[in-house]
């Protein structure tokens, strides 16, 4: 930085190229020799009455003692301001830093420094229940966009020295901040490193959402439809998971937090089950499991069967599939293919509009594929039953929604081409993908494959709080996660 | 991929288990019309004591240095591991294509006989190569769902089976003729192929207890015997008229008026076949000195399909390429006579 107060502003204004919202306050301070100064705002960013009250006020009516400029930024650093955030820098890159984080900042001519004063008065939604992960018990608090708001949520509910925020900056341009969350005491080493080397080599221009971070925090060699990375707006998910010696990467201006390294039998487990009865934790577990085969297997194995094996449906069951299948036009397949589409057309469609119009898509829905379609003749109505049962099962984990749309679309296609025969072998592939796939070094399917015993306590089953507590178990310490982790903890 | 990780030897173990069964689940084997279900057992006991002897001299360097055979050799004779290498990928894509020849012929006669069986060969291949390309810590934490849904279909099976038994008390004489028991020992000896598999990938393990060998043939005989027991007191005389008796018995088995386990059978031979294969192609880039490699694992995928056309246009290749007693030699000599030649010429290693 310069010497000069308008050399710093003018360079300032090039570099925001005469921006709208950057705001210049001159003043001159009272001094023996009186001194510019000025007060450095981008607008919206921050608050005019704390501005006014906490810098601009008492800068006014203090008389300086000092007469060089460099004392007099001393005496206003020590003496004058009253904010409780003052920081103070000397480059330009941290000037533009400061001022977009919403910081106010206070140059004094003749002097190289500026301050950056917390003053952050930007407006933003107020922490309230995530609508992705509803519990029944449980906080009804969210992560919400600021990130000092989701630090206090997490800070809240883990009151230990152990807690650390390591802050970092993604983004060439966007320059968004971003905390590494951990518990210094349970997270491996070796896995923050490798956390820290990704989010490093991560050459993102803009990085407004978590979704842009996580293709960059995968293991190489790790391509899946399944992510290895959990997503969690539930600062009491985060905080459970930082217990188990993972780590949480809160990301500025989103409210989705990421955890790493994320399991696939995570995906089952919700916050409820810690709070429910234990026998009706394993029950709800157990439905998942259930749900998620359904959801994926249930219109593949259909067409397989109706298609190829009409022998293995029952009796009574097959002369009912194959009277409503003989009435339509199209093959079992592609009517199965279609109604999937038409299904998922629908679902995006009512995600995307006004929620008032999104009840008039249901009822089109409804009426159009459920009664028109099958009265008409254009599709069976145990095809529709099908392809329905699978939708609902795959909301039971909304996690994995999109990997199970994906395979089960692959999977009728398949079973529609092979039959029973080629969904064994797209299930090896999926199997085998998921095996080798690993999250930081920690086997993805880790407490099924490898198989960890003392793991299942909270797997299939929901062990009572007794027994759960007795021993936290570390994700590092899962078996076959790589040597290194398990030696140094 | 974690390809640096190594994996309990108890999961190589219950590979080669599951690699095992395929022997019983693809062989169109029939009963010895003349023997006795204590005739056909006397035989599995002494097929399978062989099989068990095979795991010795792996087993042996196992135990001594903590590496597979290929390690072992290509630390004692640099210079001649080209040779050995060569043989054992040779021995390798023979028993794939036994295997796959077995599976198609199966595929063929049970499933679908309008299927282009090259078809069916090519995508069993392909889905393969992925496998083992992603290499055998993968394959092994899949043979754990693997072996959890084909105890659930055998548990299916048998206990499906259970109201059509049909106790002969004649079937426990031992009654039998001396070529019955070489045919039947010869084709229950196939299982020792797995021998083969374990020599060249338990360098991939750690905690090697030899007793695990003993447990997993020892689990792969009680099976087949449940299937003969089965085979024999179900399907009776039946099943001398009939090929692939395993597949009878998932026909037979109900539950009141739930029919169809066929389906399981055909998907644990689908699974268990994909196994060997993946197993095999691992096995083949191990030997080639690699641990997981796309373009030999390719390579061999492919010469194996051509291969397996040419089977199946000169049949005299395809009763070489499947016959058993071939398989035999050549795993005797693969797992037995190279490793304890080894073992017990130059000099010994640091162990």
């Amino acid at each position: 930085m310069y010497n000069s107060l308008t050399k710093n502003l003018d360079t300032l204004k090039n570099m925001f190229a005469s921006s709208a919202d950057f705001t210049v306050r001159d003043m001159v301070l009272s001094a023996q020799n009186p001194v510019k100064a000025a007060i450095i705002t981008i607008e919206g960013m921050c608050s005019k009455e704390v501005i006014a009250l906490s810098v601009i006020n008492p800068l006014l009516s203090y008389s300086f003692s000092n007469t060089s400029p460099g004392k007099i930024f001393e005496e206003i650093k020590t003496s004058v301001l009253t904010s409780s955030e003052i920081v103070e820098f000397n480059t330009f890159d941290e000037a533009i830093m400061f001022s977009t984080s919403g910081f106010a900042l206070l140059a004094v001519d003749g002097t190289d420094r500026m301050i950056a004063i917390g003053v952050q008065g930007f407006s933003f939604r107020g922490v309230s229940e995530p609508e992705s992960e509803v519990v029944q018990r449980g906080s009804r608090e969210g992560f919400t966009e600021p990130l000092r708001i989701n630090m206090t949520l997490i800070r809240r509910r883990i009151k230990s020295p152990d807690l650390v925020f390591e802050t970092m900056t993604v983004g060439s341009e966007s320059q968004t901040q971003l905390m590494l969350c951990y518990l210094q005491k349970s997270v491996s080493p070796e896995i923050l490193k490798k956390i820290r080397n990704r989010l490093n080599t991560c050459n993102l221009e803009t990085v407004l959402a978590s979704g842009y971070l996580t293709e960059y925090l995968e293991d190489k060699g790790s391509k899946s439809i399944f992510s290895g990375v959990g997503i969690s707006e539930r600062p009491d998910t985060v905080c459970g998971k930082l217990t188990e010696g993972r780590v949480a990467i809160l990301i500025d201006g989103t409210p989705a937090v990421i955890i790493l390294p994320h399991l696939f039998v995570e995906e089952f487990q919700s916050v409820d089950d810690y709070s429910n009865r234990p026998y009706y934790a394993t029950f709800i577990r157990i439905l998942k499991f259930l749900s998620f085969f359904i959801a994926v297997y249930f219109p593949g194995l259909y067409t397989a069967f109706a298609q190829y094996h009409p022998e293995y449906f029952p009796t009574g069951l097959l002369i009912k599939t194959s009277e409503s299948l003989s009435s339509t036009p199209l093959p079992v397949t592609l009517e199965v293919v279609i109604i999937i589409f038409v299904y998922e057309i629908m679902r995006e469609a009512g995600l995307r509009i006004p929620k008032p119009l999104g009840h008039a898509v249901s009822i089109v829905g409804a009426l159009v594929i459920g009664e028109s379609a099958v009265s008409a003749g254009f599709i069976s109505s145990s095809t529709l039953m099908v392809v329905a049962t699978a939708a609902i099962c795959s909301y039971v984990t909304s996690p994995l929604y999109p990997p199970i749309t994906v395979l089960r679309f692959s999977f009728v296609i398949v079973g529609g081409i092979f039959g029973l025969w080629g969904i064994v072998l797209a299930s090896c592939v999926v199997l085998i993908n998921m095996c080798a796939k690993t999250s930081v070094g920690v086997p993805y399917m880790s407490s099924l494959a490898p198989f960890s015993l003392k793991s299942m306590r909270d797997v299939f089953i929901r062990a009572d709080w007794k027994s759960l507590s007795k021993r936290t178990i570390k994700v590092q310490k899962f078996p076959e996660t790589e040597d290194s982790y398990a030696d140094k903890n | 991929m974690q390809t640096k990780i190594k994996f309990p030897s108890k999961r190589l173990l219950l590979l080669i288990f599951l690699a095992g069964i395929s022997v019983i689940l693809l062989e169109c084997f029939n009963l010895p019309k003349n023997a006795s279900f204590l005739f056909n057992l006397f035989s599995l006991v002494c097929a399978f004591s062989l099989t068990a002897l095979f795991f010795i001299p792996s087993a042996i360097i196992k135990s001594r240095t903590d590496l597979d055979f290929m390690s072992y050799a290509h630390i004692k004779t640099p210079n001649a591991i080209i040779f050995v290498s060569a043989f054992y990928c040779l021995y390798f894509v023979y028993t794939a294509e036994y295997f796959l020849i077995k599976y198609c012929d199966m595929f063929y006669k049970k499933l679908n006989s309008e299927a282009d069986i090259f078809a069916v060969a090519l995508v069993l291949l392909a889905v393969c190569v992925y496998a083992g390309y992603k290499g055998t810590n993968a394959i092994g934490r899949c043979s754990i769902f693997i072996f959890s849904f084909s105890f659930v279909a055998f548990l299916l099976i048998f206990s499906g089976n259970i109201s059509n038994l049909e106790i002969n008390t004649t079937e426990f004489l031992f009654r039998g003729q001396k070529s019955d028991f070489i045919n039947n020992t010869s084709f229950f000896l196939t299982t020792s192929f797995t021998a083969v598999i374990f020599a060249v990938l338990s360098g991939f393990t750690k905690n090697f207890r030899p007793r695990q060998i003993a447990f997993s043939v020892g689990i792969t005989a009680v099976l087949f015997a449940l299937i003969m027991f089965f085979t024999s007191f179900v399907l009776g005389e039946y099943a001398f008229a009939q090929d692939y008796s395993c597949f009878l018995l998932s026909k037979t088995a109900h539950f009141g008026n739930v029919e169809g386990f066929d389906s399981l059978y055909l998907s644990i031979s689908a699974l268990t076949v994909f196994l060997v294969i993946s197993l095999i192609l691992n096995c083949i880039c191990k030997s080639t000195g690699k641990s997981s490699s796309f373009p030999i694992v390719l390579a061999f995928a492919v010469i194996i399909f051509v291969l397996f056309i040419c089977a199946y246009n000169f049949n005299e290749v395809k009763v070489l390429l499947t016959n058993h007693y071939i398989l035999n030699i050549l795993t005797f000599i693969s797992a037995v006579v190279i490793p304890t030649f080894y073992l017990f010429s130059g000099r010994k290693l640091n162990e």
